[in-house]
This record gives C-alpha cells, structure tokens and sequence, in this order.
C-alpha cells in the first residue's frame, strides 16, 4: 500500500516540478507572504522578532491558493481522460486518493519553506523564539494540508477546474469564517453562550493561532488531522461515483 | 400489510445509485469531522506542548508552590459577563485563558481550591455581586463594556479580589492568580521592618513630613520602623527595607545577614550619594553614602553598588535650570534620570506595568562573581551612558560642564535588581564578637534556608516626594512618576517570599529587532548631536546680529552694518540648509536599510526561482532541438519540428 502511495506521489511531485506553473506559484506566494508582511503588517515599523505578523495572513493566503493547488488533482484528470489510464493502474482509489494529496501537499511545503529569508531576517537583527517560529511554521503548514484536502473533495466533485476552483474557496472560507467575531455573535443567539465559545475554538484559524502562539494543541492537531482524513474520504468517495469504481 | 426491512445492504446501496452514495460519503465525512472534534474540544485535558523559550504557557515552581502550600479550603469565584458578544476575538480568548488557567489551579491544589462561575447579566443579582465586591466593569477597544474579575475567599473570613482581569495584563495573569491565592492561604497582613536614617517618617524636631510613599505602603503591609542596636530581628518581620542605612553597627549587620539565612526578604536603598538625606541645621557636610555599610554583605552574596561613581545617561537625562553667565539656561542634567519603556524591565512584575520612574545620582549594581546569585536587571540606563565620579557633581554640579565632557561608554547600567540564588551568610566562621547573647550565637545559620529573595536599589531619592510627586497650587498632590507604585509592587513581589519572586510577568512582545533599534537610536543620537552642533552655530551668528542691532539703537545703521547683518542670516540661513541635509542623510541610512531588508525578503526567491526556471526551460529546449537535429527533423527557433 505505502508503495502505491509513494509512487503515485512521485509521479505527481514530478509533474509539478516541471510545470512552469508550479515556479510561478511558489513565486506568487512568496511574493505575497512577504509583501503583506512588510507592506500591510508594518513588520519593520512594528520592530519585534516575532513572525505573528507573518504568519497572520497564511489563512487568507491559502484561502486562495490551495484551491489553486487542489483543483487540478482530480478536476484536470477527469477532463483530460487520463483517470482511465490511471484507474487501470493496480492500485485502489485510495491509494491514488492520499498518493496526489500528499504530493501536493509536499509541493505547499517546499512553498512554505522558500519563506525561509523571513526567518533568516529575524535572527540577524534580533533573537527570536526560534521554538515558536517552527511552532507556527508546523501550524501553517498543517493548515495548508487541511485546505488541499478540502480542495482536493471540491476538485473530486466536478470535472471543471474553474467550478472546483470556487467551490474549494467556499469551502475554505466556511472553515475561516467559524472564527470571525460575526460567526461567534450569530452562534451565541442560537445556542448557549458556554457552547458557542467552545464551538467557536472548531475552526481553522482558532486552531492555527495556537501554534503561532508556541502552543501545540492535541485539540489542534486532532483538528487537521480530522480534516484532512474527512477531506481524503469525501475525494475518495466522490472519485469512486465518477469513475464507476 | 407489515413490511420488512431489506436484509440485503448491497441491494439499498445500489437502489441509492452512484450520486446517492457519493453524498452519503461526503455527509459521514463532514460528520465524521465535527463529532470528534466537538468530542475532543468537551472531553480533552488540556494537553499542550509549549514551545516557547520562556515556557510562557507552563506554570512556573513558584505557583505549584503555592497550591500545595494551601492548607484551608480557598473558593475563587470568576465572575465574568455571561455573553462576550461584541468584545473581539482578543477578549473572548482572555476569558477563555483565564479559565482554563483556572482549572489547572484546581486541579494541582489537591481538592484545597474550589472554582465557581459567576455569570453576570445586565441588571441581574450577579451584577449587585459583582458591584458588591468592586469587580469593575472594563471597556475594550471598541468600546463594549463587560465584567471580569475573582473573588477569593478563605475559611477565616478572607476576601481578596482581582477587580479587573485585563487582557492588558495578559502576561502577568499567573503572577495575579497566584498572588490572590497566596494572600487568601497566608492572611496576615505582611509586616516590614524599616531601618535607616532616610527620614521618611519625617522628623517633627527638623520639620520634615513624613514621605508620601509611606501611605501607600501602609495601605498593604504593617511598618514597623526598626531603631537602634538591633541584635536580632523580630520573627513575624517579613521584609526588611533598608532606607539609606548610613551607619550600622555590627551586630544589626549581623541579624540582617541571619535574617536573610531564615529566608527574610529584603528591599535595599543603597546609595552613594543621597541627596534626600537632609543636611544638618548648621550645614555641616554629612556622610550620605550608604555603600560601605551594606557592602560586606552585599559582597559575600555576590553583588556590589558603586560607592564612587553614579550613573549618567544622556538620554534619560531631566532637564534642569541652571545659570550660565547671568543668564538662566534649560540644560540636562544626566546624573539625573527619567526612566521609561526599555529602560524598565517588561517581564518582571514589579516593573512590568510602570511607565517612568526618576531617579537621582543612582548607584551602580554589578556582580561579584558569585555563580549562585542572579542579578535580574529592573531598572538600567541606556547604552548612552557612563559612570561619573561623585567629585564630578559634590558639591554643586555644573551639568553644562558635564554634558560637554560626556563619553558614552556605550553598555547600558543596571540601577536597580532583583536577585535570586542560594547565598551563604557572611559570617561563615559564627556571629562576630559583639554578639555576646549565647541564644543568638546559638541560632546562628551559615546557609540559607531557602532562596534569596531581594530587591536592590542603588538610589534611595526615588523615595521622596520630590522625585515623583507635583504639589499644585490648591496643595493637592499629583504623581508624574512610577516610584510609589515601584516600591510597593517590589515589597508585594518580596512579601511572597521567594514563591513570588520566581513569578516573574512572562510576556509575549519583548522580543525585539535589536539590530534594527541600535541603527534607529545611533541615528537619533548622530542626529541630535548635529543638531546641537549647529544650534551652536546658529546662536552665535544671532547673537552677533542682536549685538550689530542693539549696538545701533535709536540711531541710524551703517551700510557696512546692514551688510554684515544680511551676510549673517544668509549664513543662518545656509547652515539650516546643511542641518537639513544632514539630518535627511542619516536617516537616509536606517530606510536604506529597511529597503534592503524588504527588497531581499520579498524578491530573493522569487528571482532565484525565476532564474532556474529559466535555466531549465533553455535547457529542455536545448535537449529537444539537438534530439530533433539528430533524427535529421527541420527544426522551428523555438525547437518543435517543422
């Protein structure tokens, strides 16, 4: 089984990084991960050698960019007639299910760690918390994989890239929006106060702040983890009813 | 008719159909999802690792401590406004803090500690209780009003409250907690013993008042002044506050030292030039050096004070009045200092909420070497400073001359600490000869008993009134500094014994980009200095206009005059220009900085990436067009085949 994943994730690792378009994501997002931090967060001004700054606009980063990332896995295969080629492959929907998703979520990772000069700033000019910055850089990459999965589920229902693309932005930002002070006050008029607080901590950015806090949560990573696994079932279950397997 | 269910599973799935199973797929998923996590969020200790260097999440020995030293029964009712709706994500996740923080108290107090939940409503009987025990109602920043606060209270009656636990006070919500929990197990008020010749329980016979900071003082803790030949200090003393204590004669050196072995805490004044201490109605010179008294101890443990020098920093210097040629001039003063931001320690909880603090002619602190003690800066100068001779400023300072002959030493001074660590007494061969009493040499410890637990001072002017205090016009005292407020917060840290003291506020925020500071305040001071430089300029070029124009007074101005007059303002005029430039220069330095560090950040990898994209692209036509040409296939510029 572990064979058949790795396999398939090579296979799709490859695809990426031959891809032209893959070099101009990563660029897009490093750009965009610096920029906001220097731009819009005043990293500078601020003068603190923590990454908060940094790190706060990865959920909206991702928001756009995984779907991005997630349409084409399954969206691409069915337009271009290639899950037949791949189905005949001895190998199960599941095994191709985890197989593109960790590629993928490989390929999120080795965007995430070319942020590396922000980190390198930091220690130059001051002394950081480096067990908080990797802190926050396992979160946001936990968090980039909770996203994808999503977005791979979104990309598994429709062979139109575009569709999954919106969709999987829909999707993303429900997860997002938990979080937000008008989600809360809307959930604190339905249910009881002491319940909406503690539903208010099930959401994306709720979970991501405690690792950018320093702070790794069992509840956070019981979060992703679960999210990621959900993700990964509904695909796999939305490629089975495509392809008739 | 009575139906049956199909026995057959496959059969329901295939009548289903293939869209029908796939939403069943997707829903178990989504339920799959929530369940757990709905599960993990009720039913989940708490179990976090804390990464920070600090571990600003664990709690810390001193407030396990306390919780097991808990003997009676302590109830702490939080009282907090029943819906947080409209405070902001920062003020819900507080409360939430506050909580859970809570609930890890119960947990390690051994059953001693019971929480309880007030939930407050607008006009409800909670609020009467909550207005009852002064819980206060806060305002965030968007200006929503809510409660939250605690309540202790012990077996015996006690009552102890927290009125506002603000998200502002953030990183000292241990210290807090931990702090209401200690006073309500040990109820008696603290009892400080105070010695030294600092008159500041005034003096009838001279006419000096008593010293403000005393009534706050009073407010927390019993003062029992400390007077004469003390060869033992009392039992239910728990601090001792040495206030500028000139002359101490060996035996009460003696019981200080065994104090502090039976785990006494002390808050020291030290210093080398007090210029509190009031001079003799006959203005005969007075000793005001309280350093060599206290430094035999002071050594041994492992800390020493100037006895020589003071501090000077030229930028907390206070601007001072002086006369210079007849004329009266504002100058600095840098032997003189007001202390803010930096200069007061963020994560210590005596200094941690304090804005300034002024001190005069402060000592130094360092260290002697002792591994065992720690010094914990609380109050230190800035970089630019320097250590200046007493002889410099006794016994009339000229603070234009000492600004002139200023030399930054470049390393900030520490002026006031906090020290831990396990000591020895000082007298490791047994108590001294003058203590003659066989009960006392009986006692005698030549360790200590638990942590040392000291708070040192290297001024004792921040005492009074003068330094902190503004009288208006209708007698009406208004403070403009800290140091009532530091002397209190370093006796209540102290009064917790070394518990306390290992509280320290551990906060988030004081991490900085220190590079980036040093070049802003290089930058400031260079431009400062510049300033100064041609300010200089300036005025001499006016002066010689206003001595061309008086000169000529009530009579007519040569042409020669006019002249040299407009020559000297266009002069004026052309080092203002200079000024400019120059100062535009340096600042030029610190955002050509900042640009380099943006520019890498945002475009290094990018343009790397950039770079081997387009590598592997000339390479990969390369290979297709030499593949192409050697099967003999026409080939196009952009290497496809004809």
């Amino acid at each position: 089984m572990i064979r058949n994943i790795a396999i398939i994730t090579w296979r799709e690792l490859v695809a990426y990084l031959t891809q032209p378009v893959a070099y101009v994501f990563i660029m897009a997002f490093t750009v965009l991960a610096a920029g906001l931090t220097f731009y819009a967060g005043g990293f500078l001004d601020r003068g603190s050698a923590e990454l908060s700054v940094f790190f706060q606009f990865h959920p909206w980063l991702y928001l756009v960019l995984m779907p991005a990332i997630g349409m084409r896995l399954w969206a691409e295969e069915y337009r271009g007639g290639t899950i037949e080629l791949l189905l005949t492959l001895p190998l199960s929907t599941s095994h191709a299910v985890v197989g593109k998703f960790l590629a993928a979520w490989i390929f999120a990772a080795l965007a995430l760690s070319l942020t590396f000069p922000i980190w390198l700033t930091v220690s130059l000019l001051g002394q950081p918390d480096h067990g908080v910055i990797a802190s926050g850089y396992l979160g946001s990459w936990l968090l980039a994989g909770g996203f994808l999965a999503v977005s791979a589920a979104a990309s598994a229902a429709t062979h139109n890239q575009v569709i999954a693309f919106i969709f999987g932005i829909t999707l993303c930002f429900l997860l997002l929006a938990g979080g937000a002070e008008m989600t809360q006050s809307l959930l604190r008029n339905w249910v009881d106060p002491a319940i909406a607080e503690g539903l208010a901590n099930i959401n994306a950015v709720a979970r991501f702040r405690s690792f950018v806090d320093g702070l790794i949560d069992l509840r956070a990573i019981i979060f992703f983890v679960t999210l990621i696994a959900s993700g990964l079932f509904a695909s796999a279950a939305l490629v089975r009813v495509r392809t008739g397997s | 008719m009575m139906t049956t269910a199909d026995p057959n599973p496959a059969s329901l799935m295939t009548r289903l159909g293939r869209r029908g199973r796939a939403a069943i797929g997707v829903l178990l998923a989504a339920i799959f999802f929530l369940a757990i996590n709905i599960w993990a969020e009720i039913s989940l200790p708490n179990q976090r690792l804390d990464t920070t260097a600090e571990q600003l999440y664990t709690l810390t020995t001193g407030t396990k401590d306390v919780l097991a030293s808990i003997d009676e029964p302590v109830t702490l009712r939080l009282v907090r406004s029943r819906s947080l709706d409209g405070l902001g994500p920062q003020t819900v996740k507080h409360a939430q803090r506050v909580a859970e923080m809570l609930d890890l108290y119960r947990r390690l107090a051994n059953g001693k500690l019971r929480i309880e939940t007030v939930n407050v409503d607008p006009f409800s009987a909670a609020e009467d209780l909550a207005e009852a025990a002064r819980i206060s109602s806060q305002t965030n920043t968007a200006g929503a009003r809510f409660y939250l606060g605690l309540i202790g209270t012990n077996s015996t009656d006690g009552f102890e409250t927290i009125d506002r636990l603000s998200p502002t006070r953030a990183r000292f919500l241990e210290y807090d907690l931990s702090r209401l929990i200690h006073d309500l197990a040990t109820p008696r008020k603290p009892v400080v013993g105070v010695l030294g010749e600092l008159p500041i329980f005034g003096d009838r016979t001279r006419g000096l008042k008593a010293f403000t900071v005393l009534e706050g003082i009073r407010g927390f803790f019993e003062i029992r002044p400390i007077m004469g030949k003390v060869s033992a200090i009392d039992d239910d003393i728990d601090i001792i506050m040495l206030a500028q204590a000139v002359t101490l004669d060996p035996q009460t050196l003696y019981a200080i030292d065994q104090f502090v072995m039976r785990g006494g805490a002390i808050l020291a004044f030290v210093d080398p030039l007090s210029e509190a201490l009031p001079r003799p109605p006959d203005g005969a010179a007075i000793n005001r050096n309280a350093v060599p008294t206290i430094s035999p101890l002071l050594w041994h443990w492992g800390a020493a004070v100037s006895a020589t020098h003071v501090a000077a920093d030229r930028q907390a210097a206070i601007k001072v009045s002086v006369t210079q040629n007849g004329r009266q001039v504002v100058t600095d003063y840098v032997a003189w200092g007001e202390y803010s931001d930096r200069r007061l320690a963020a994560t210590e909880t005596i200094t941690g909420n304090l804005r300034r603090l002024q001190l005069r002619s402060s000592g130094i602190i360092s260290a002697t070497g002792n591994p065992a003690l720690t010094i914990h800066p609380l109050i230190s100068t800035s970089a630019d400073s320097m250590r200046l001779a007493i002889s410099a400023i006794e016994p009339v300072p000229n603070p234009i001359q000492l600004l002139a002959d200023f030399k930054a030493t470049g390393a900030p001074l520490v002026l006031a600490a906090r020290l831990s660590g396990i000591v020895t007494s000082a007298y490791p061969d047994g108590p001294p000869a003058e203590i003659a009493d066989p009960q006392i040499r009986g006692r005698h410890r030549a360790t200590a008993s638990s942590p040392l637990a000291m708070v040192l001072v290297a001024d004792s002017d921040l005492l009074s009134d003068q330094t902190w205090l503004e009288t208006r016009a209708d007698g009406g005292k208004v403070p403009f500094a800290n140091n009532a407020d530091f002397v209190i917060n370093a006796l209540d840290q102290l009064s917790g014994g070394a518990k306390m003291m290992d509280l320290r506020g551990r906060g988030v925020g004081e991490r900085r980009l220190t590079v980036l500071d040093d070049r802003n305040r290089q930058a400031e001071t260079a431009s400062r200095a510049r300033e100064a430089e041609f300010s200089q300029a300036i005025d001499q070029l006016r002066s010689k206009i206003e001595s061309r124009t008086s000169s000529r007074r009530g009579g007519a101005m040569s042409v020669e005059d006019a002249l040299e007059i407009e020559t000297l303002r266009s002069e004026i005029l052309t080092l203002r220009q200079q000024l400019r430039a120059r100062q535009f220069d340096v600042q030029k330095q610190v955002r050509d900085l900042t640009k380099q560090i943006q520019a890498a950040n945002i475009w290094a990898v990018p343009l790397s990436l950039g770079v081997i994209l387009l590598v592997l692209t000339t390479w990969r036509w390369l290979g297709r067009r030499r593949a192409l040409k050697l099967t003999g296939t026409a080939v196009q510029t952009d290497g496809r085949p004809v």
